[in-house]
């Protein structure tokens, strides 16, 4: 196992933004967006029910991923590890709601075991 | 290993069919700056990765790279939603008709089919890390060009979402040149 100064490359102050304006940017840290012409990514609307609890889960799923990227090369960064725990948290409840609700996300969801055989039907992913 | 999530990175809601559209759209599925090229290529590259940072960040972004094939795919499929042979006609696709019928392929908007000749790996973690630079920023600049063509929110708000997705695997894999190479001065 090889050790490494971590610490030398953490960054001070980070910030992060929160879930909902992160997924719309595609972007988690505010210093490392950069727009393009002058189009100004918008969060979707008028979603159903259904849509707005998804979205939630894709919201938290992305901060997740992109602190993830981030912890790779920054494991010891508190501050980071702190947000990135807060949002899993947050994505695993909204997961857990979403499956008693609609359908399961995954084979190996507890969902899976609650009907019979549920998998082959709303293939909400690829509509 | 990996297990499908029955769900998109983000939502994609198309409700005009574009052929126009869809047919340079496609480059990002199977063309040379496409996100099969960059899953195929981190994913690869993480096997023989030394660097357990190196690797990790390699997978990770190879995994995200598979869920932005799926988004792109799932524009397509709702670009060229209820479309009919005469659609084609007109867009002069009907060779690519001939070929695929409705079904998605992995080409480029020149109609080149995927190869392996995309990606590299070549035994040096810089140099690979070199690639993967490039790679985010070739890919970068076709989003930029397919935003130039969008004609619709619903088409632009996911391409400006990837184009961003491309700019943050940059400054990653920067980041992680930037250690190997300030590390390997420091021995
Ligand atoms: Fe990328």
């Amino acid at each position: 196992m090889q050790h490494y100064n971590y610490f030398q490359y953490e960054k001070p102050n980070l910030n992060f933004e929160k879930p909902d304006r992160a997924l719309t940017l595609g972007n988690t840290f505010p210093l490392e967006y950069e727009g393009y012409k002058n189009y100004v990514p918008t969060t979707p609307n008028n979603l159903t029910e259904k849509e707005a609890l998804m979205w939630d889960i894709q919201k938290y799923a992305f901060v997740c991923n992109d602190l993830g990227l981030y912890l790779d090369l920054h494991p010891t960064d508190m501050k980071a590890l702190k947000y990135y725990n807060e949002n899993l948290e947050k994505l695993t409840k909204v997961k857990e709601e979403f499956e008693r609700r609609y359908y399961p996300l995954t084979k190996t969801s507890k969902e899976i075991m609650r009907r019979p055989w549920p998998w082959i039907n709303d293939f909400e992913g690829l509509k | 290993m990996f297990e499908y999530e029955k769900r998109l990175a983000y939502p994609i809601k198309i409700s005009k069919p574009d052929l126009e559209m869809a047919k340079v759209i496609i480059s990002q599925y199977g063309g040379p700056q496409g996100e099969l090229a960059a899953a195929l290529r981190y994913l690869n590259q993480a096997h023989t990765a030394k660097d357990p940072r190196m690797k990790a960040l390699l997978v990770d972004i190879a995994t995200e790279e598979f869920s932005h094939i799926e988004m792109i795919a799932e524009m397509l499929t709702q670009l060229t939603k209820g479309l009919t042979i005469d659609d084609y006609r007109k867009a002069n696709m009907l060779p690519y008709y001939t070929e695929h019928g409705f079904d998605l392929y992995y080409e480029s908007s020149t109609n080149l089919p995927f190869r392996a000749e995309y990606i590299s790996a070549v035994g040096d973690e810089l140099a690979n890390l070199s690639e993967d630079m490039a790679a985010e920023q070739k890919a970068r600049a076709v989003y930029e060009h397919l935003i130039d063509q969008a004609k619709t929110d619903e088409v632009r708000m996911p391409l400006l979402f990837l184009r961003q997705r491309e700019v943050v695997h940059f400054n990653r894999f920067k980041e992680m040149f930037d250690i190997l190479e300030k590390e390997k001065k420091q021995k």
